[in-house]
């Protein structure tokens, strides 16, 4: 790109060099110059509605908007003369008075750039009469309350909905003093498409947007400190970078990182932006056993440890070493699947396998299929979904699972016309009205064989004729395919999904629990084949990403606990040790069991009622560790944000007093040890991102 | 020439400002020995009667006829009018009502409430009555010096204060500043 030509102003006297086309905001603001802004955000487009930015530029009878006013050579501009400060406070003044503004009972108070600037131009009463209308409060999100009462339309939101998130749920009805900010044709929030990114949120201004789990803990007057630290959201995989912000040693917010390098632009999803902050019942704190008569109750860490232990080394004795089964949960971090395996496994010659075992043995062993034939294929990563001009998805609910594919699949389709198809028993995305196949769950095989031969005979590449043996090996001999459950008009609308896959130019195909979590192999392995009929994407990527039902399941897929555990109808286990996150309940059944002993952080879910131990462990944001992203290729290491509860020891320092216990040895020395193994084992080099 | 006399009056208010007021703690002694405070709910003098005043101080909205009035009448009476907290400079949390017609919120608070039990909206001819709306006193009378906050810290009263006192009108320091 060429230079941009070198433009000479003032500002406030001060001889400023610009580049043709900056506004007179980013001139000022690059050489240290404070002009105050409202509307204007730098991860957003110039709005110029606020009017807050006015300057004076050559001494002319009329302001100019600052934050939209591009520089012009031999400008003089004053950003503080009395005329522009007079102006301001007017206009602060307006803001206030339109609609209701009162700090002394909104929740955002101390938190609220209009607040700030009130206090900034020392606006100590109003000058204009209040309006005192009354305008509409819209509660019905889980998450976020939109006040219109605060709103002073400076179409943050509105420009976040569509810049960033891409989601364009968000405008604007009405006009002049009416406005309001709207979502869709003036939709309630619970009945509107948004899918609660929250992006609008963290824009706004004021408090007309405002968290709804957090407000007790608001970041009332100016006094209270809050810290902001940089982290990942290891709750899918994607591994978004968030800013986390702490007061009082609570989190009262998780921030995305707005970036219009990266491909979501910083946005966040509702699990990573609020779900991450909903109570999830009580903690446990101490370690606890089960008494004769079935209640729990409180013991001492070295009690718990003994009784664990003494548990399995009793099974040690039998012979039966099998009968030792560790399970770990894709919501822990790496360092807990790899000790566990060290001393399940290889200490005790017992089994340790994921909670998620079922979705991650179908992944496995597709690969294994797929891999007879061609060597050295990978999934893509999620990042593809953005030059995707067609995304497939198959058995795959993502607003439910992943909502930020979904909301970056809805963003490809609004903004690149990307079409969104979709097989399987349920829409994936829902408020899109793309191409779906509607095909009952235990159909989905034969649905996606169909639509693999339907694309098959429309593509007419080298690799097909390949394909074609292919399947005659593993399928026998072609022939009319019979589609008996489909009506002709799902039929058509599998022919027109296969014509438009066979012409696009870089399509993706997005596997779901669907197909994962109900052991469909060869659905996965058929869908493998179809997206390498389209051909190779950069550095040997299939053009398929397969949804992991938690955020850190590869970890356990690269460590090996991929394998199906024991069924319930088995032979009862001696021990079974299961690592939660305390997040969700398993994607398996726990098998019958003589001692189950529970490493979780919040006293919920089913096992709880079986475990004859339960020893604490902390959250993710108190403890963090190495997690690995949904394609396997990127680990990041996460340091603890909030301190845990008094008294609960980190999961692999618990992992390793047991390991201790047990007489084993060659177990990691340190914390650096235990995470260079991890790695080894996860055959990474290093965190490749911090 | 004695001392300046004062008068303060709480309307719509909760007393909070009032509070802040005497939280001056010791500093209280010296405000107390410049002034001559008359009337105000400290000294507990209410029949609003005010003499020639060098300062009137006001808490609370205006909210019903009866305010408006000792509003008016202090303002005739004092050389400089000054509002305390966030109700008589903004209306404060008081005109929460303002959208919503008064005698529907009357029959709700007398009638509806989780916690009416057969009562009936006043009606005595000595009850004041409410006015549509709450406003902040700058929209009933003038005035001349603005302490905002709920309540205003003792600081920003004892800044403001003295002051008006001083026979200057200042606005409060943006460091003493605050709505909350």
């Amino acid at each position: 790109m060429e230079a941009a030509r070198r433009v000479t102003l003032k500002i406030d006297g001060r001889e400023i060099v610009a580049r043709e086309g900056m506004t007179i905001l980013e001139a000022a603001r690059e050489n240290g110059i404070h002009i105050p802004t409202l509307c204007h955000h730098p991860a957003l487009s110039n709005w110029g509605g606020c009017r807050i930015c006015v300057v004076e530029v050559d001494g002319a009878p009329r302001l100019v908007a600052s934050c939209v006013m591009p520089v012009r050579e031999g400008m003089d501009v004053a950003t503080n003369s009395e005329r522009v400060l007079e102006s301001r406070r007017t206009i602060l003044e307006f803001l206030f008075a339109e609609r209701n503004h009162y700090c002394m009972f909104c929740s955002q108070s101390g938190d609220c750039e209009l607040q700030d600037l009130a206090y900034e131009l020392g606006m100590d009463h109003l000058t204009v009469p209040p309006g005192f209308r009354e305008f509409p409060v819209d509660a019905t999100s889980s998450y976020m309350v939109l006040d219109h009462n605060r709103c002073i339309l400076c179409a943050r939101c509105v420009r976040a909905c569509r810049e960033i998130a891409g989601k364009q749920v968000l405008n604007f009805q009405n006009r002049g003093a009416k406005t309001l900010v709207s979502k869709d044709l003036n939709e309630l929030t619970d009945e509107s498409t948004c899918d609660s990114c929250g992006t609008c949120l963290q824009l706004c201004p004021t408090g007309a947007i405002y968290h709804r789990l957090r407000t007790h803990q608001a970041v009332r007057g100016k006094a209270r400190k809050v810290e902001v630290a940089r982290t990942h959201c290891p709750l899918c995989g994607i591994l978004c970078e968030t800013e986390v912000r702490v007061a009082d040693g609570s989190l009262v917010a998780i921030d995305g990182v707005l970036s219009s390098s990266s491909v979501h632009r910083g946005q966040l999803c509702r699990k990573g932006r609020f779900e991450a902050l909903e109570d999830r019942g009580p903690r446990l704190i101490q370690p606890m056993i089960r008494q004769p008569d079935g209640s729990l109750r409180s013991t001492s860490w070295e009690d718990a440890l003994e009784r664990l232990c003494g548990a399995l080394m009793a099974s040690r004795g039998t012979k039966r070493q099998k009968n030792v089964l560790g399970l770990i949960s894709g919501g822990c971090p790496a360092e807990e699947a790899f000790l566990l395996g060290e001393i399940l496994e290889r200490g005790l010659k017992g089994n340790v396998v994921s909670t998620d075992a079922p979705h991650l043995f179908t992944i496995k062993k597709a690969w294994e299929e797929v891999g007879k034939s061609f060597l050295g294929l990978k999934e893509c990563s999620w990042e593809k979904l953005d030059q995707a001009d067609l995304i497939l998805f198959a058995g795959a609910e993502p607003e439910r699972t992943h909502p930020m594919i979904a909301a970056l699949s809805k963003r490809a389709a609004m903004e690149k016309g990307a079409t969104l198809a979709g097989i399987g028993p349920n829409p994936a995305i829902s408020s899109w009205s793309g191409i779906w196949v509607k095909v009952p769950a235990e159909e989905l095989p034969n649905g996606v064989r169909a639509l693999l031969r339907e694309v098959a005979t429309r593509v007419t590449s080298e690799p097909v004729a390949r394909w074609r043996d292919l399947m005659a090996q593993i399928e026998g001999p072609e022939q009319e395919e019979k589609v008996a459950f489909m009506d002709s008009a799902t039929a058509g609308l599998l022919r027109e999904v296969a014509q438009r896959f066979a012409l696009s130019k870089s399509p993706l195909v997005i596997v779901g629990d669907g197909v994962t979590g109900s052991g469909q192999i060869s659905t996965l392995r058929n869908l493998m084949f179809l997206a390498l009929l389209k051909g190779l994407l950069l550095e040997g990527a299939l053009r398929l990403l397969i949804l992991k039902p938690r955020g850190n399941t590869m970890s356990s897929m690269r460590m090996g606990w991929w394998r199906l555990p024991p069924s319930a109808s088995e032979e009862p286990l001696d021990v079974c040790f299961v690592v939660e996150d305390g997040c969700d309940s398993p994607s398996i059944e726990v098998p019958k069991t003589r001692f189950l002993a529970l490493m979780t952080s919040h006293l919920a879910g089913p096992l709880v009622e079986r475990a004859q131990v339960l020893i604490p462990k902390p959250t993710w944001l108190e403890q963090g560790g190495i997690f690995l992203s949904m394609d396997g290729t990127e680990a990041v290491q996460l340091f603890p944000i909030v301190d845990p509860p008094e008294g609960v020891r980190r999961g692999w320092e618990t992992l390793l007093a047991i390991g201790g216990r047990l007489g084993m040895r060659g177990l990691p020395k340190d914390t650096a040890d235990l995470r260079g193994r991890t790695m080894e084992a996860l055959g990474l080099p290093s965190p490749s991102r911090q | 020439m004695g001392k300046p006399k004062v008068a303060t009056v709480w309307l719509e208010g909760c007393a909070g400002c009032h509070m802040s007021f005497l939280d001056l703690d010791e500093a209280l002694v010296d405000i107390l020995d410049a002034i001559d405070l008359t009337i105000s709910p400290i000294t507990d003098f209410k029949d609003y009667e005010f003499p020639e005043l060098e300062v009137g101080i006001v808490e609370g909205g205006v909210g019903n006829h009866e305010q408006k009035e000792i509003a008016v009448k202090l303002r005739k009476r004092c050389k400089v009018l000054m509002a305390w907290g966030d109700c008589a400079v903004f209306g404060g949390i008081n005109t929460m009502r303002n959208w919503i017609p008064k005698e529907e919120i009357l029959s709700y608070a007398y009638l509806s409430t989780p916690s009416s039990c057969g009562g009936s909206p006043p009606s005595d001819s000595e009850l004041p009555e409410l006015l549509e709306k709450v406003l902040p006193l700058n929209q009933v009378v003038r005035v001349d010096a603005y302490v905002p906050g709920c309540p205003p810290s003792p600081e920003a009263i004892a800044h403001a204060l003295k002051a008006v006192l001083a026979g200057r009108i200042e606005s409060i320091p943006v460091a003493l500043l605050h709505f909350d």
